[in-house]
């Protein structure tokens, strides 16, 4: 927490915002810390659960009580505008909270990246009708925001979407397949894409808001994922036979969906980034904790340079990665644009925690291999961050891309 | 129905511990300063009674230095509807007694009060003692380790912890209350984000000691210094294998040779 508020107070905030900066993360770390981590374990071995016979998917027992508290304390208004009754406050004090999230349990902490896109593009390219609908929800937490991108044959090339939209009167009908929904069966927004023009490529898609209310059994959960890690949390595979999306809830121009999207994208990676650096801290910690407990060879196995090497590389990625996603969501707060920077934060931090996490397993020894120890769920859950929310592999396409356009200029 | 909620500000538990900087006066980043989490028990308490009355208002009070503005603060954005703060920075007076004589003088001052609520003890020192102080500068009848309380015209029925029990009690109001960290309040309410946008413009009252006519409040205990214990020189000796009869008397004649009293193994 003191690292955060001190990187946070080098930032341009006035004393007023540095006072509810730090009233706000004390609340939330203590909520994080002394409710969500003692659930944490049980929702690794309970798991999400879907029924086949009513479709229906549930989040392990206690996460949605747990849910209403963050709805309580406003968690989920703090970047939605004013207007429509959210705080209108920085966006880096929101990725902050999910760093402290993630500390907690990665699981519980997916409910806010994904929220925070849902406002973002809603904000940006809903149709007045839809800001009024959907903000206030979101910022209240009544409805949880979904993201229905990849498809079975559309990963990383979005652009190879074939969910089709069909324009009847005011209405869209889409009909096709979703997969990796965070969410999906629960949420009350799913945003999504689907052709509006076959014939036109990446400038043929549109992007949408599903509305559930609407779409009514036109949308079904097909079934969850078993998943390595991230157990606690729902990630479906949804069908959509006709779901109907009404004109409001078209987002930006038709067939403008593409560039939008993937201009927004961007904005969700420092929250994935926030995501990697709370892993991270957990893991070092953890891992500082037991190296000063556990005793060999006359010593606790901290003050052994092996391992104190390992936690002085283990402190200084933390510290790296935490000023980077600060920095690139204050640039972001800032209204600069972050499209290359969101990338650096993203691969940069999720593939550091890849290599804290196995140290803190390797610091345990046998124990980081058992399941009665934390390291070895942080270090599944881990796994998926320089996955989603676009892969490693298409960070650096980015990132080159971003590096190779301004020499060539 | 006005209730007076009195606060204390203590040093963080996750903060470091620093034999040296024990008050949060001592201390210079404001990160290590928690409100007493006894006292959030007591806040919780208030405002329920509040709402439950329909009617009223609660007031946090604290003594303390600037330091403390951080928890006068935060018992706003639990739902507080004001706070005064009582300037503590020069004179960092902690002994309780002390404390004790200038809450009341502060509650005298702000005069319109029905119901005084304090934590049951502080995290610090953890003595307990504030409320039947007060209550006995002020001339109130008191109760504490309070878990549940009606209120009844301008009566309070409470059920306070006993050894092995709760026992209910009648009071007059205005009357002082201690609340128990278990029962009714036990889980105090979280800030809001909503509540900490009005607590960050609300300005806090600081008012002087000086203004409150105390009279003497000169501490009754005097205070040294507070020290870590020296390390202990003994080893812990371990009798693990062998005999049980003869490791057991191994453990006799050793704790006899350390001048322990072993009454019937004599």
């Amino acid at each position: 927490m003191k690292q955060i508020m001190k990187i946070l107070n080098n930032y341009s905030f006035n004393k007023e915002e540095q006072e509810q900066n730090q009233m706000i993360l004390d609340m939330v770390f203590e909520l994080a810390m002394n409710e969500i981590i003692e659930k944490e374990q049980d929702w690794d071995e309970e798991g999400a659960k879907f029924d086949p016979e009513t479709k229906k998917v549930y989040y392990p027992s206690g996460m949605m009580d747990l849910y209403k508290k963050c709805q309580q304390n406003d968690l989920f208004s703090i970047i939605v505008p004013e207007k429509y009754n959210g705080f209108e406050l920085s966006y880096t004090l929101w990725t902050a909270l999910i760093e402290i999230m993630a500390r907690a349990s990665l699981a519980f902490s997916m409910f806010f990246p994904s929220q925070g896109l849902n406002i973002e593009i809603i904000k940006n390219f809903g149709t007045p009708e839809a800001k009024e609908k959907y903000l206030p929800l979101l910022g209240s937490g009544d409805a949880i925001g979904a993201m229905a991108f990849s498809e079975p044959n559309a990963g990383s090339d979005i652009s190879a979407v074939s969910t089709k939209a069909e324009k009847e009167g005011n209405s869209y009908y889409l009909t096709g397949n979703k997969i990796w929904l965070s969410h999906g069966g629960a949420a009350g927004t799913y945003i999504t894409f689907a052709v509006t023009d076959k014939t036109a490529g990446p400038r043929g898609l549109s992007a949408f808001i599903i509305d559930p209310k609407i779409a009514g059994d036109a949308l079904e959960v097909v079934r969850i994922e078993e998943k390595m890690g991230l157990h606690g949390s729902i990630t479906s595979q949804v069908a959509l036979d006709r779901a109907e999306v009404p004109k409001e809830n078209l987002l930006g121009a038709e067939n403008d969906g593409f560039r939008l999207i993937l201009g927004s994208l961007a904005s969700s990676r420092i929250g994935i980034a926030a995501q990697a650096v709370g892993i991270m801290e957990t893991a070092l910690q953890e891992s500082i904790n037991y190296s000063l407990q556990r005793t060999q060879f006359g010593k606790p196995i901290g003050h052994h340079q092996a391992i104190s090497f390992k936690l002085a590389d283990m402190a200084s990625l933390v510290h790296q990665s935490r000023l980077l996603y600060l920095d690139t969501a204050q640039m972001k707060h800032r209204g600069e644009d972050t499209r290359v920077e969101s990338s650096v934060a993203k691969y940069a931090t999720t593939e550091a925690a890849q290599s804290v996490t196995y140290h803190a397993v390797q610091i345990h020894g046998g124990y980081g291999y058992s399941r009665e120890y934390r390291v070895e769920r942080l270090f599944r859950d881990a796994r998926v961050l320089t996955i989603y929310e676009g892969t490693s592999e298409m960070q650096k396409t980015i990132i080159s891309r971003g590096a190779l356009s301004r020499a060539e200029k | 129905m006005n209730i007076l909620v009195f606060v204390k500000a203590t040093i963080d538990r996750n903060a470091p511990l620093d034999p040296d900087e024990i008050f949060p006066g001592d201390r210079d980043d404001k990160a290590d300063i928690m409100t007493n989490n006894y006292d959030k028990h007591a806040i919780e308490a208030a405002l329920r009674i509040v709402e439950e009355k329909g009617e009223g208002k609660v007031t946090a009070v604290c003594l303390g230095s600037d330091m403390a503005d951080k928890v006068v603060k935060e018992a706003i954005a639990m739902g507080c509807h004001g706070a005064i703060r009582i300037e503590n920075s020069e004179t960092e007076i902690t002994n309780f007694f002390s404390v004790a004589k200038i809450l009341a003088a502060a509650a005298k001052k702000i005069g319109e009060y029905d119901l005084l609520l304090f934590g049951m003890q502080s995290y610090d020192f953890g003595t307990a003692t504030m409320a039947p102080m007060v209550s006995e500068f002020l001339n109130l009848p008191v109760a504490c380790w309070v878990e549940k309380v009606l209120v009844e015209g301008n009566k309070l029925r409470v059920e306070k912890v006993i050894e092995g029990g709760t026992r209910s009690m009648e009071l007059q109001l205005p009357a002082v209350l201690s609340i128990a960290s278990t029962g009714d309040y036990e889980e105090p309410r979280y800030t809001s984000v909503r509540r900490i946008m009005t607590a960050s413009k609300t300005e806090v009252p600081v008012w002087e000691i000086d203004e409150l006519n105390v009279g003497n409040y000169e501490p009754n205990v005097k205070f040294d210094d507070i020290e870590k214990p020296p390390a202990r020189a003994e080893k812990c000796a371990i009798f693990s294998d062998g005999d049980p009869a003869e490791m057991v008397s191994e453990l006799v004649s050793t704790l006899k040779d350390k001048g322990l009293n072993l009454g019937a193994f004599k």
